[in-house]
């Protein structure tokens, strides 16, 4: 088993180095196998296989032959459930959403191991006809490993590519997506959430490129860091000259439930076109000292408190969530379950 | 005769620099309801908020005795839990928490056993239909995006539904229309009927109209200056509270 | 090689700006250690700086140029390297003075004798007598207002600067620090003892030095516990030379309880090179007031930066860069929380037209010390054209939980509506876009002295529609 450093998360403006905010660098064992998922779907949708197409990210998955999807009829429903084992594994997707088309993939990872998890390294890159819509719910339970995925966009007009992703567990996770508004009209919605609990790591780099007229896009996250987690977070709206009435918005929103946090953020707004609005916020602390207050006025303990506050910051991002099991599996995680 | 429920014993209490309260003492037995009135900046949010522990408000001497026990040294949820609630002047928004689960998870916590979702919104219906309110309130984010009247009764609907043993209501009529004042008062005396205890701080007297009233006390610089009947009410209401402050 | 750092308790990395090793050198050792030697020599320089300069040169040597920012490919070190030279250093000329800053001197109606000296052709007499008064009235204060060169030949201030001198700002920093320290020259000493309130606002303006001079300009300013200074540096006219670098040093140490307002306005001519570090230390209780208005240069990289280093110190800036053809300006911005219950306020503005590129660019740090800290930063990015490009590219590095962080940024265009409200008022489209820019640049001209207020204003009018009448 070789080890390697990948670099990823690759920030399209590089600024001052000493911030360490240029990139990550990903240490991992080299894929093994390709990752057999659990895929779920109605015939037709998964139209086979072939060899990784993509420009980068070589180094993961140069080896390994990605499957062709392709969402033509409406509602469409595609969930890969990825265990992962303590082998590192691969896989990617090429997913095509055909004109006037609607289609939901709903990705989970979770483990065959109770601890010891290896690396999975995934990639969906996909292409959005007109007036189509793309969803892409990613759920990350994870006992310990490391995580990588990427997303890639291409918005024809009209159509939206909309990513929820749940982040709730992974020693190390690297998570990214990269869309591009190209056709008129398209928008780009991504909520990020997390939980990180001790010692973990979480790596995010979303960047977003207005080309078309009147492109939206929304790049959100918020989420928990306890003791000794980590994360950067890292958010590029780009509006590019000829994207006349284009809208971009970042937001975040960071609970600081411990000390020994190391909590970094570069919400990044590069700008070509006259004709756009864009702009950021970002509110990182610790529970507000009126909340909590007003919480225990009537009777909850603090654990209790930070612990619904935590799950607070998840659940904007789980509302965004039809399928069900999926749901029932952040529920279950949370402690939240109706029942 | 009835047993104390609160004696609050000669407290002096702090924010930040500034002495608020000098030397306030206060009984109120079980069952009774009690009105706390003064002037603005004499202090009766400050016992509101001191009876319920919040760190802002520092209490440097005096004790507060609940249901029999010595309380002074007790956080806020511990005193929740013994059964005080406080209803807030102004109550926080709490994005992500539902009213309808977080009250849930407030009476779970108090009485350390799950509550099944469809018995716990069964409960919930009468008070709603009693305060006018939407089943769809309990859905939405914790007084976020409240309006005034909806955060008061938000806060009725809290006490309904947590029943503890002393209700303290601060200032619950302010920024109230008429209709809005009627439904709270509704919920208060539904509170009393429950067998309630009730301190009621307030600077007007609107809600006081459809409630019996066994003490009321006049609060000014610090200290109860005057403590007599509901006529007491009437008379504030006639000449202000000058006649009470020296 | 690590500087010695002032304050020992705070971890070197704090200060330690040095690149990345995959960053590549450009520049070549056309500035010789002899070169240094004779600086030295002329400045009359006490051993201690003469070795400082050629260590401080070493590290040029060593150091690679940055990789993010603005391009700096088109800055001539050789003809740099000329001018550096104490016994060859050539003389601007009138004549060669660009024509189009002729023309904004007489747009901006600033009188003959301030024009040569601002185009570095002769040293500034009018104002020379301003300073002196300047200097007396304040020195009865027992305020020291001079030039580190005099400065230095006084024994109780050659150790004082000693002790501070590139301490905050250590030429292992970066390239240009590091230049600095080999061939600084000119620039202002400021010593306000304990207790002492200056009235007068301080203005290096008033003391330039001769010409040439104020390219390599260091700025070291000590005001003691309990103190009050303003110091206004720069001035809107445009300063050109014909050597295209300036790579300035400002040094700040407020003590404890003391405030420091240091206000700047920099109008470099448009062939600059800007590669200016400002640094504040700041103790308990103290203050650091930081009003900057960046205009001219091709190209600048300027980020003040705030070391809050004692229990509830503060920072306060406010800064508004334009960026008008032919410019890329990178300017922004840091923060150091590294004390308990310290505070900081960012608030800025940038303007860009006519292809010019603006670049916000800022980072706020609080490292585990500085519980209960507070942070609060708010950009705001006008395009007043598709041919220009305006970028925000903020950092955090957050690392405890007691800490507040509010962020927040806006980049947009000036409403037609307003456009519309004003011209149905009678004004132009340009006249009502260039007041529609000055209200958008108010943040710092409330900030500023009201003579630099109206200055600034005019600069901006100029910039807007080509005249301020």
């Amino acid at each position: 088993m070789s080890t390697m450093e990948i670099k990823v998360n690759t920030l399209s403006s590089p600024t001052m180095s000493r911030l360490k905010l240029n990139n990550a660098i990903m240490t991992v064992s080299a894929p093994e196998s390709i990752e057999k998922p659990k895929l779920t779907a109605a015939d037709g949708i998964i139209t086979g296989t072939r060899a990784y197409s993509g420009e980068d990210d070589k180094e993961i998955f140069g080896s390994i032959k990605e499957h062709v999807v392709s969402f033509s009829k409406d509602s469409n429903l595609l969930v890969a459930e990825y265990k992962i084992s303590s082998d590192s594994t691969a896989d990617a997707m090429l997913i095509d959403v055909a004109d006037n088309t609607s289609a939901t993939v709903v990705v989970n990872y979770t483990s065959s191991v109770r601890k010891g998890c290896g690396f999975g390294g995934f990639k969906f890159r996909t292409k959005l006809g007109k007036n189509s819509s793309l969803h892409i719910v990613q759920l990350s339970i994870l006992p310990d490993g490391t995580l990588y995925t990427n997303i890639q966009g291409d918005c024809g007009d009209d159509s939206m590519l909309k990513l929820t992703t749940v982040c709730l567990g992974a020693s190390k996770a690297y998570i990214g997506a990269d869309c591009r508004l190209s056709g008129k009209n398209s928008s780009f919605d991504s909520e990020t959430a997390y939980i990180l609990g001790e010692g973990e790591l979480l790596d995010m780099n979303y960047n977003c490129d207005h080309i078309g007229k009147r492109t939206h896009s929304l790049i959100k996250a918020s989420g928990v860091m306890k003791a000794e987690s980590m994360k950067n977070s890292r958010q590029t709206i780009n509006f590019i000259k000829g994207c006349a009435g284009s809208i971009g918005a970042e937001s975040e929103d960071v609970l600081l439930l411990d000390d020994d946090i190391v909590n970094k953020s570069l919400p990044v707004i590069l700008c070509t076109e006259e004709d756009v609005e864009g702009e950021h916020g970002a509110s990182i602390g610790q529970p507000d000292e009126e909340i909590v207050y007003y919480l225990m006025s009537r009777g909850l303990d603090e654990q209790r408190i930070l612990d619904m506050l935590s799950a607070a910051k998840i659940q904007s991002a789980a509302s965004r969530i039809s399928h069900k099991p999926t749901l029932e599996l952040i529920e279950n995680y949370l402690g939240i379950s109706e029942e | 005769m009835s047993k104390v429920l609160l004696e609050v014993k000669d407290i002096f209490v702090n924010v930040e620099e500034k002495e608020i309260l000098k030397g306030l003492s206060l009984s109120i037995n079980e069952g009774e309801t009690h009105v706390i009135m003064g002037p603005n900046g004499a202090g009766k949010s400050t016992l509101g908020h001191t009876l319920m522990a919040n760190p802002k408000y520092n209490l440097r001497s005096g004790s507060i005795i609940f249901d029999g026990n010595d309380i002074t040294k007790e956080p806020t949820d511990k005193r929740a839990k013994a059964g005080i609630m406080l209803t807030f002047q102004d109550p926080i928004p709490v994005p992500g928490i539902t009213l309808g689960s977080f009250v849930r998870s407030a009476i779970e916590q108090r009485t350390g056993k799950r509550i099944r979702i469809w018995d716990f919104k069964k409960s919930m219906k009468s008070t709603l239909e009693l305060l006018n309110m939407d089943e769809s309130y309990t859905e939405r984010d914790l007084n976020v995006g409240f309006s005034g009247g909806e955060k008061k009764k938000a806060e009725i609907f809290q006490l309904l539904m947590l029943s503890p043993k002393l209700a303290i209501l601060d200032e619950t009529d302010s920024g109230l229309d008429v209709d809005a004042v009627k439904t709270v008062g509704a919920g208060i005396r539904a509170f009393r009927e429950q067998g309630g205890t009730l301190l009621i701080i307030t600077h007007s007297t609107r809600l006081l109209d459809s409630l019996e009233v066994d003490k009321t006390h006049i609060l000014a610089d610090g200290r109860i200056v005057t403590t007599g009947d509901r006529s007491l009410v009437d008379e504030v209401n006639t000449n202000g509270f000058e006649s009470f402050i020296s | 090689m690590k500087e010695k750092t002032f304050v020992d308790d705070i971890d070197e990395s704090i200060y330690d700006f040095r690149y990345d090793e995959d960053e590549n050198d450009m520049l070549d050792r056309g500035i010789t250690p002899a070169i240094i030697n004779e600086i030295a020599d002329e400045k009359h320089d006490p051993d201690w700086m003469r070795a400082f300069r050629l260590h401080s040169l070493e590290l040029y040597y060593k150091q690679k140029m940055p990789v993010w920012g603005p391009s700096i490919e088109g800055l001539d070190m050789d003809q740099i390297v000329t001018y550096i030279r104490p016994k060859a250093r050539m003389r601007n000329d009138w004549g060669d003075v660009p024509d189009d800053i002729k023309n904004t001197f007489e747009k901006l109606g600033i009188p003959q004798a301030e024009r040569e000296s601002l185009a570095g052709v002769g040293a500034q007499y009018d104002s020379e007598i301003v300073y002196h008064n300047l200097k007396e009235s304040v020195a009865k204060q027992g305020v020291i207002y001079t030039d580190l060169e005099t400065a230095m030949q006084d024994e109780f201030y050659n150790k004082m600067i000693q002790e501070h001198f590139m301490k905050l700002v250590p030429p292992t920093d970066h390239k240009f620090a590091a230049l600095h320290g080999a061939v600084w020259s000119g620039g202002s000493f400021v010593y306000v003892p304990k207790g002492v309130h200056v009235d007068i606002p301080l203005q290096s303006y008033f003391r330039l030095n001769a010409e040439g001079a104020g390219q390599f300009e260091h700025t070291l300013i000590i005001v003691e516990d309990d103190a009050y200074l303003h110091f206004i540096e720069g001035c809107s006219a445009p300063k050109y030379y014909a050597a295209s670098l300036h790579a300035g040093c400002v040094e700040l140490f407020v003590g404890k309880r003391a405030t420091l307002r240091y206000s700047t306005i920099e109008n470099w001519s448009k062939n600059m090179y800007n590669l200016n570090t400002k640094r504040a230390l700041v103790d308990e209780g103290g203050k650091i007031e930081w009003v900057s208005g960046s205009f001219g240069s091709h190209v600048s990289y300027l980020y003040p930066t705030s070391v809050l280093n004692g229990e509830g110190a503060r920072s306060e800036f406010t800064g508004i860069t334009f960026s008008g053809a032919g410019q890329d300006l990178d300017t922004g911005a840091k923060v150091i929380h590294n004390a308990p219950s310290t505070s900081s306020y960012m608030n800025t503005r940038s303007i860009s037209k006519g292809g010019g590129g603006n670049t916000f660019r800022s980072e706020v740090r609080v490292t585990p010390k500085a519980k209960g800290s507070k942070s609060s930063v708010s950009c705001a990015s006008l395009m007043l054209d598709s041919e220009s490009r305006s970028d925000t590219i903020p950092a955090m590095d957050i690392r405890t939980k007691d800490a507040d962080i509010g962020h927040e940024a806006k980049i947009g265009r000036i409403s037609d509506d307003a456009v519309f409200y004003l011209m149905s008022r009678g004004l132009s489209e340009e006249e009502a876009k260039a007041l529609i820019v000055s209200g958008f640049a108010d943040n710092v001209s409330k900030e500023l002295p009201m003579e630099y207020a109206i200055e600034m204003n005019n600069l901006i009018r100029l910039e807007m529609t080509g005249s301020i009448g």
